[in-house]
């Protein structure tokens, strides 16, 4: 049995396996979010295929926020095109 | 974000010892605890473990206090973030907490994601509330620059490096800590400042620090650091940046009377008198309703 199961006050230290994780969720988000800002039309979309579903917005001049619920999680990517950044109103 | 207090905490992408870890996470814990109601952005990639960086001094807090997460923004880039995470060696061996759910992805409008780390300034624009500020190199310095020219005031840690693997091979000098740079010099003004002398304190500071590894020389990143430290100096001198100093504190609790504390003040910088006039008003009022 594992210590942390014994011991209720156990509490990881800084030396223990956190709970970050590696690349393919965060690839699979960029990637949804990219084509979703690319696109110049906004489609709300559910991929069953992914169990994934995607509500797009344009929530201020060159600023669009994605939300993906993916694996059970809400994620939520504001875009911003490189070139745009200067534009952006703080107050969006 | 409107009516959001942002905050913005940067720092080393080099990790910290293993006691400079603990107390960059202790410090930044006391900082997130102290400013409850704003929103934190950060560099969401870093790497974590027991000796981190400041990134990844930030995921591994995620990591203990998943609470905390709606409160922090990690900033990703189209190219640049998916390379970062992958595992070593295809990609660089970064990691991003789990528990992290909201981004600003900075992307190209073009077939091929191409956006680097550092292309990305949307997260200094953003920013308008108190910073956090851990050791951080040229570039942090620039940002950090950036701030206090907007009037926002930062917090800086020192001493979190192992000194050892964070010095020149050639010189044995340290590397430039954005943190330290700045304290330095900000200790070194006694008086109004002419920018003659200022360019002197800067001088002196690198007569026993290092901007990057002379020994790896224009073959490693040595070019886009020094790149950075010309952008870095020119906004300095033409702003008068050590005239801002007194937003830099590296206490966490005492910074507003830090803030308000203007030894060296330019009084054509209507903004910045302006920022100050409000908190004395606002720190007034709050003491008449506590008679």
């Amino acid at each position: 049995m594992l210590a942390t199961a014994t011991t209720p006050e156990f509490k990881p230290s800084i030396a223990a396996k956190t709970n970050t994780s590696a690349s393919n969720w965060i690839e699979k988000i960029i990637t949804i979010a990219r084509s979703n800002f690319l696109d110049k039309e906004l489609k709300n979309t559910s991929e069953s295929k992914d169990s994934c579903s995607v509500t797009i917005k344009e929530v201020g001049p060159f600023i669009k926020i994605c939300r993906i619920e993916y694996e059970g999680k809400v994620y939520k990517i504001f875009g911003i095109e490189k070139s745009h950044q200067s534009e952006i109103d703080p107050a969006f | 974000m409107k009516t959001e207090k942002v905050s913005q905490i940067v720092g080393d992408s080099f990790p910290f010892s293993e006691r400079g870890t603990l107390i960059a996470k202790q410090k930044t814990t006391e900082f997130i605890d102290a400013n409850k109601e704003n929103i934190f952005l950060y560099g969401a990639t870093g790497r974590s473990g027991v000796c981190a960086d400041a990134n990844g001094t930030i995921n591994l807090i995620l990591d203990e206090r998943p609470d905390l997460r709606n409160q922090f923004v990690g900033n990703i880039v189209d190219e640049h973030t998916v390379i970062a995470t992958k595992p070593k060696p295809e990609g660089w061996g970064c990691t991003i907490s789990s528990h992290l759910q909201n981004f600003i992805l900075v992307y190209s409008a073009t077939p091929q994601a191409t956006v680097k780390f550092g292309d990305d300034p949307i997260s200094d624009i953003l920013t308008n509330a108190i910073s956090l500020c851990l050791e951080g190199g040229v570039q942090t310095l620039k940002q950090i620059t950036d701030l206090l020219n907007k009037h926002v005031p930062v917090v800086v840690v020192t001493k979190l490096r192992e000194l050892a693997e964070n010095c020149d091979p050639i010189t044995k000098y340290p590397y430039l800590s954005a943190a330290d740079f700045l304290m330095t010099i900000k200790k070194s003004i006694r008086s109004t400042l002419s920018t003659e002398n200022a360019e002197k304190l800067v001088q002196t500071y690198f007569l026993d620090h290092a901007l990057f590894n002379n020994k790896k020389g224009a073959n490693s990143d040595a070019g886009t650091k020094q790149n950075l430290y010309d952008q870095f100096i020119k906004q300095f001198m033409e702003n008068r940046v050590w005239e801002k100093l007194n937003f830099l504190t590296t206490e966490i609790k005492s910074l507003t009377v830090s803030v308000l504390n203007f030894s060296v003040f330019d009084p054509s910088d209507y903004a910045g008198y302006l920022t100050v006039l409000i908190c004395k008003a606002k720190i007034i009022i709050n003491v008449m309703r506590l008679k």
